[in-house]
């Protein structure tokens, strides 16, 4: 069954008893919760996902809880406990979703060091891979959203999962966190997208998150092989702006960039090489959304495959 | 006595041309090095080779305007690689027998 097909009551028998346990391609987790109003906002976004058996195998255990104590009362909050232990500060209650999804990003940034993570969005088309990576308020989020809408497969809004063994990239597919202006933006982008509640207020302003496509959700478990590196920056000054990045600069700003390079390394060192020598890389300012797509299609369309060079 | 200096175990390097970009397996650092510099480790890689054999090298690389100071930038490549643990000093016993 799929979170789409599950009424309120079932979603609120599993959050609250075994957890409801979600496969996100590189990682599943289990999520609990005690938190009435979050069956309804995980239906939305998450409705095109499996529900896995709880019983089975995760590689994090969350849970989401109305605080204890006064805080019930005085200003009441959310806190999420993480494989058992609260390592987040908690969040007001009125922002479950927020806190669930940072707390989600955290616990894997934290945890999953079977693959090599940067932060970076990823999208692909025809197996090969684009990745985004930046810092906040880039607009890496608002262009791998634009991406995903425009006919690239969504592989993550935050992570670049790289295997040890080959260099490919696996999804870890989640919503996609947009914050302030950058949600009208993607609303006028794409009327038709599916964008969850606004949650105003929070440490990063108002934030939403935009579900991913139901048929990204089932090719979820496919791998893409890296092709373009862009390093975006929203830069209201310039229409667009495309430059190369030497890829040995480029290694340097990926690494800088990881969640998990330092811990890894030699291991993280090679992925790291793979993904650059399989990648043509830029730097790209943009401020018009949509020049700014059809630029990262015509430079992955002329980025040479990885067999053809050396 | 004769100094020669060569390669520190298990580096890795990623050749990206103009660029290169270094793994220290003892530090779990990675620089970035010019080509000269990689050009360099490459040498001592393939065997030890002393300050003499060093020069002599990055004569034939540089502009012939450069030449005069290729001794000046061998000492200061093989000081600033030996600052990274790129570069190790080989002993007069070390490689005596060889």
């Amino acid at each position: 069954m799929r979170v789409a097909e599950a009424d309120r009551a079932f979603l609120h028998a599993q959050l609250a008893g075994p957890g409801l346990a979600l496969d996100f391609g590189a990682a599943r987790v289990r999520i609990r919760s005690d938190v009435p109003e979050l069956p309804p906002m995980l239906r939305a976004l998450y409705g095109g996902y499996a529900i896995e058996d709880p019983a089975g195998l995760c590689d994090v255990t969350v849970k989401l809880r109305r605080a204890r104590g006064l805080r019930r009362w005085v200003r009441p909050q959310v806190e999420l406990l993480i494989d058992g232990g609260i390592e987040l500060e908690p969040f007001p209650r009125d922002t479950p979703l927020p806190l669930l999804e940072w707390g989600m990003n955290y616990a894997l940034a934290t945890r999953l060091c079977c693959y090599l993570l940067l932060h970076s969005g990823v999208v692909e088309r025809h197996g090969r891979a684009v990745l985004l990576p930046a810092a906040p308020g880039s607009g890496k989020s608002t262009l791998t959203a634009a991406l995903a809408l425009r006919g690239f497969r969504l592989l993550s809004d935050e992570f670049a999962v790289v295997r040890f063994s080959d260099g490919q990239l696996q999804a870890l597919l989640r919503p996609v966190a947009l914050k302030n202006e950058s949600i009208d933006v993607i609303a006028r982008f794409a009327p038709g997208a599916v964008i969850g509640p606004r949650f105003p207020k929070t440490h990063k302003g108002t934030v939403a998150h935009l579900a991913p496509a139901a048929e990204h959700v089932a090719a979820r478990h496919a791998p893409a092989a890296p092709a373009l590196v862009v390093f975006p920056r929203f830069d209201p000054s310039v229409g667009l702006e495309i430059e190369p990045v030497p890829k040995a600069r480029a290694f340097a700003r990926l690494a800088v960039n990881s969640f998990n390079y330092e811990i890894l390394s030699p291991d993280g060192f090679d992925a790291l090489g793979r993904v650059v020598q399989a990648s043509t890389c830029y730097q790209l300012r943009y401020s018009d959304l949509e020049r700014a797509v059809d630029a990262i299609g015509a430079l992955l369309d002329e980025a040479a495959p990885a067999s053809a060079r050396h | 006595m004769t100094v020669r200096y060569a390669a520190a175990d298990g580096i890795r390097v990623l050749d990206f041309g103009d660029e290169s970009v270094v793994f220290n397996p003892l530090s779990w650092d990675a620089h970035l090095l010019n080509a000269a510099a990689a050009a360099v480790l490459d040498l001592l890689a393939q065997g030890p080779r002393s300050a003499g054999e060093l020069e002599a090298f990055l004569r034939e690389a540089l502009l012939e305007s450069e030449r005069p100071q290729a001794a000046m930038h061998a000492q200061r490549l093989l000081q600033e690689l030996a600052q990274l643990g790129l570069v190790r000093q080989l002993r007069e016993e070390a490689f005596a027998g060889r």
